[in-house]
This record gives structure tokens, sequence and C-alpha cells, in this order.
């Protein structure tokens, strides 16, 4: 008798409609209806089972490979488990998720009227604070080794201004501090920092052209 | 051999009990007018900057930005398009489908043409992906998945009018809703709850658990959260909010599920990401996380909450007849 209760009823059974038995509504929608009248328990515990498993699996996916990418075993899985686990690897909550990394882009302009100005990518003005956060990812992630991208931010901040200028040089920039610092109380512990420099390139204004720096190069 | 099969009727009784339910249709409207506002001021506030970051005469060059890409299928509307013409197309359907969705209008569809959209945008520009856009693009799955358009809605389906106030009904007050679907709440609270631990493994490192991490460079550059020198004087109440954080992260995954702890946990949460989205000023992220703490509350407190603030007749002057 209790086991009945597990045999599914209707929609999966198994035999030809009678002759002269008008065919009703699809499988989809005969299911469905049940689904969504609250029928009794026995006649959906098959597709209850069925629908709580993947669910499971699923969230077994979202806990050991947040999008697609286990941290500690640093272990990747094919992209249609990322897209279902639907996380980002690096993922944090709550606190300000990149406050451990602070790299960003700095460049030097040499300007026509002889002029060397300084700027940053991202510019720390743009506001509210969800454009900055935009900004500053991009900044970080353009401090990577990848020369295509620095060229074209370099030709997108000149474009950006109003006179062109003679000479522009990128330096990726990392906030280094000192960790020997650790100790209990912090009582005044000073953000004495060091901003380290990385040249990246350099961007002649008369040929219009981004010369990457020679590897090791400070 | 009776008693066993009675033993595993039983647990399979309360096993589909805990994954199907009826969820509240109140709760669920909740939910999605929330996540649908906070994704429509994430998308108007990328209006500013829509140019720069998608087209391709923004700052990144296509390639190399594909080639920053984690993920294998880097499908993106906004790759179809060489002109900003059709960039502002796009980004202004995608304005009117978070719209439609905040409104109720066919939330499983416009949730899954927003889901489209989103995939659109982190694809086409993975280097400005936040976690706010993961979190949005989660929020919307499951929100799409549930039947959230019956309640604080301007075109609720047919029949889905909420029953009179004065309706006689025989026992308890119950929830209402179809059974199906308590499972995607389920999923998204059980989701929520990963999320929360894997977080607060993730601040289990020298620079948090050393209280450090208020002094970081980043954090000053920001030049927030206000009393930054208050903190940084007092050492002691800055390891208490640390540990603190950590804690609830850890904590919370357990005790939301004790019914006696959850309104203490939730109640917990407010304060933490009230706290963190107003002092650090990332208010976005942590309300949507408290939309979706929603999930927990109980659908009758929802509905009774909302049934005094809101008359269901005002909402529903669009309803098929």
């Amino acid at each position: 008798m209790a086991f009945r209760s597990l045999r599914p009823a209707g929609w999966l059974r198994r035999g030809r409609r009678p002759a002269g038995i008008p065919k009703g509504p699809g499988a989809l929608s005969r299911l469905r209806r049940r689904l969504g009248q609250g029928q009794p328990w026995r006649r959906l515990e098959v597709a209850g089972l069925v629908a709580s498993v993947l669910g499971c699996v699923h969230l077994a996916a979202v806990a050991l490979l947040p999008g697609g990418h286990n941290r500690v075993f640093d272990w990747s899985a094919p992209s249609p488990l990322a897209y279902l686990t639907l996380l980002p690897a690096p993922q944090a909550l709550g606190f300000p998720p990149r406050a451990g990394r602070g790299g960003f882009l700095l460049y030097k302009l040499y300007a026509q009227n002889g002029q060397i100005l300084d700027g940053s990518f991202p510019d720390a003005r743009v506001r509210p604070r969800l454009r900055y956060d935009r900004w500053a990812l991009a900044g970080e992630i353009a401090t990577a080794d990848v020369p295509a991208l620095h060229s074209s931010i370099v030709a997108y901040q000149v474009s950006q201004l109003p006179d062109p200028p003679l000479r522009v040089e990128m330096y990726a920039a990392d906030w280094e501090w000192d960790h020997n610092k650790y100790e209990f109380p912090w009582r005044g512990f000073n953000h004495d920092s060091a901003l380290e420099l990385r040249l990246l390139g350099s961007y002649n204004g008369l040929t219009q052209e981004w010369t990457p720096a020679p590897k090791g190069s400070q | 051999m009776n008693a066993h099969r009675t033993a595993w009727e039983q647990g399979l009784e309360r096993w589909l009990n805990f994954w199907f339910f009826p969820p509240g249709l109140a709760l669920l409207a909740l939910l999605r007018v929330g996540v649908g506002v906070v994704l429509l001021y994430t998308l108007f506030i990328g209006s500013f900057d829509l140019q720069a970051h998608y087209s391709i005469y923004g700052w990144g060059d296509p390639a190399a930005l594909r080639s920053l890409d984690p993920l294998a299928w880097r499908f993106s509307i906004l790759n179809w398009f060489a002109n900003d013409y059709w960039l502002w197309v796009v980004h202004v359907l995608a304005l009117l489908a978070a719209l439609a969705f905040v409104l109720g209008i066919l939330p499983t569809w416009s949730g899954a043409l927003l889901i489209v959209f989103m995939l659109s945008y982190q694809h086409r520009n993975p280097a400005v992906r936040l976690e706010l856009d993961a979190l949005l693009l989660m929020a919307v799955f499951y929100v799409a998945l549930l039947p959230s358009g019956h309640r604080l809605s301007v075109m609720p389906p047919a029949g889905s009018a909420a029953p009179p106030e004065h309706a006689v009904t025989r026992g308890p007050p119950q929830a209402d809703g179809p059974l199906w679907s308590g499972f995607p709440l389920r999923v998204l609270q059980i989701h929520l709850c990963v999320l929360y631990f894997l977080s607060g493994l993730g601040r289990l490192t020298p620079d948090w658990l050393a209280g450090t991490m208020f002094w970081h460079p980043r954090m000053a550059e920001a030049n927030l959260p206000l009393g930054f020198e208050f903190l940084q004087a007092h050492p002691q109440l800055s390891a208490l909010v640390v540990y603190g954080g950590i804690l609830f992260q850890l904590f919370f995954p357990v005790l939301i599920w004790m019914r006696r702890f959850r309104y203490l946990a939730l109640g917990t949460a407010l304060v933490v990401h009230l706290a963190v989205g107003v002092l650090w000023g990332q208010l976005a992220f942590n309300l949507l996380m408290l939309v979706l703490n929603l999930s927990f509350v109980n659908p009758l407190h929802v509905q009774a909450l909302l049934s005094r603030l809101v008359p269901t007749p005002r909402l529903t002057f669009l309803s098929r007849p």
C-alpha cells in the first residue's frame, strides 16, 4: 500500500488511449495543472523526487564550484556548470569585495604646452559608487599584462582630451604595504603604504602609436 | 515490514514537504519588486558609462576583453552591432524589460529576457562585471521561475485576485500559492546560505583576521566608512566589527533554519547590510541581499503586512477580465 504511493499515476502510465476517448491536453499541460492545483502528494512523488534531487545537485555545484571554479583546489568545470551556478569565482559578500587588491593605472601625460600632468584610471571622482566600482574593477584588471588592452585604453583616454598630448606614459600601480607592521593593538596603524609602479608602455602623440615596455622595465 | 514502509513514506513526505510548499504570493511579489528595483537602478546607473564600457569605441579592445572572459560561451547580443545607436536600443529594451519586471508584466518572460540582456552585458565587457551583477543574475533567475506576478502587479494573471478580507476560512491561516512554487524559493534560500558561508570562509585570511583590512589603501582611497579615524584609534572595536561580520556570515546559514533564531538572524542581517551599504557606499548590493533575505520571512507575515499597506484593487486595474 505504501509503495503504491510511489507509483506514478496517469501521466507516466504506459499504454495507448482507448479508441473513442477524445485526446486531452498534453502531458506538459497535465503535469503543470496537477502541480499547480496542489494535488495529493501521492500523484507528485516521482516528479517531486526528481526535481528535489536535481535541486540538490545544483546546490552542491553552487557550493563546490561557484562560477565553475573551485578556489580551494583550483579546479574548473565546463561552462554549462559555470552558468548554472551563476556566480563568479572571486565571490565575496558584504564588505568591500576587492579590498584585498588595489591595482589601477597611472599615466603621465606630456601636454603640447610643456606641462606634465598625472592621471589615473579609474578617475577617483566618478560618482555614484556603483559607477566607480565598475571603473575601479576595469582599472584593476587593466594592470594585467595585456598590451592590446593598454593600447586601447590610451587611445580612449587621448580621445577624451581636448588637445592631443605629445606623449603618454602608462604605469600599472599597486598599493604595497608593510606586513611587518602587524601587531596588537594596532594603535595608530599608519597607512604609509608604498605605491609600486611598473611601466606598461608609452604612446607617441605624433605617430599615434603605442609601444609596450620591454619585459622587466620599471 | 509495514512499519518500515510507513517510516519510508513518512521520510519521503517530510522530504517533499521541505521542497514543495505554498510560498505566499505576496512574498513572491515583494521579492520581484525588490529585485526589479535594484536591477532597474543598476541598469540606469550603467547608462552613464554605456558607450565607454560596451561600445566598440569604448576603452576596451573587444578581442582583448574577450580573452579576459573566464566563461567559454561568450554569447552577447551587443556583439551583433557595430554602432552605438543599436547599443542604446538594446539598453533601452533592457530598461523596459526591467520596468516590466518591477510592474509585474509577464515576470517570467521579462525575467528571461533580462537574463539574456545581463549575460550580454557581462560577456561584452567582463572587465566591469561586479559581484552585484552575478547576484542580480542569480536573483532574477530564481524569481523568474516563481509565480510572482499575482500580487503587486499591474497585469496579474486571470483569476489571481486575493480573497476578500471578510472571507471566512477554516482552520489556521495558510500561505497561498501553488505547491510547486515553493521549490525555486527553497533553492534560492539554500543558495543564499551557501553564499554567506563561502563569503565567511573567504574572510578567514590573515588580513581580515588581523583586523588590518580597515587600513587598506583601497579603503582609505574610497574615504569610507564614516568614523574611519575612530575605528583606527580603537582597534578592539574594529576587531569586534570584523569578527562579528565573519561570525555572522559563517553562522547565518545555520541560525536561519532554526525557528527560534530566524528573526534574530534576519535582524542581524538587516543591521549588517544596512551598515555596510550605507557606510561603505555599496547600497545596491546590500539592498539586494536584504531583498533576498525576505525569502526567509514567514509568508503570512508579509501577506498581513502588505494587505494593510497596499490595497489590492488599486494595483489590479489592468487585470484581464
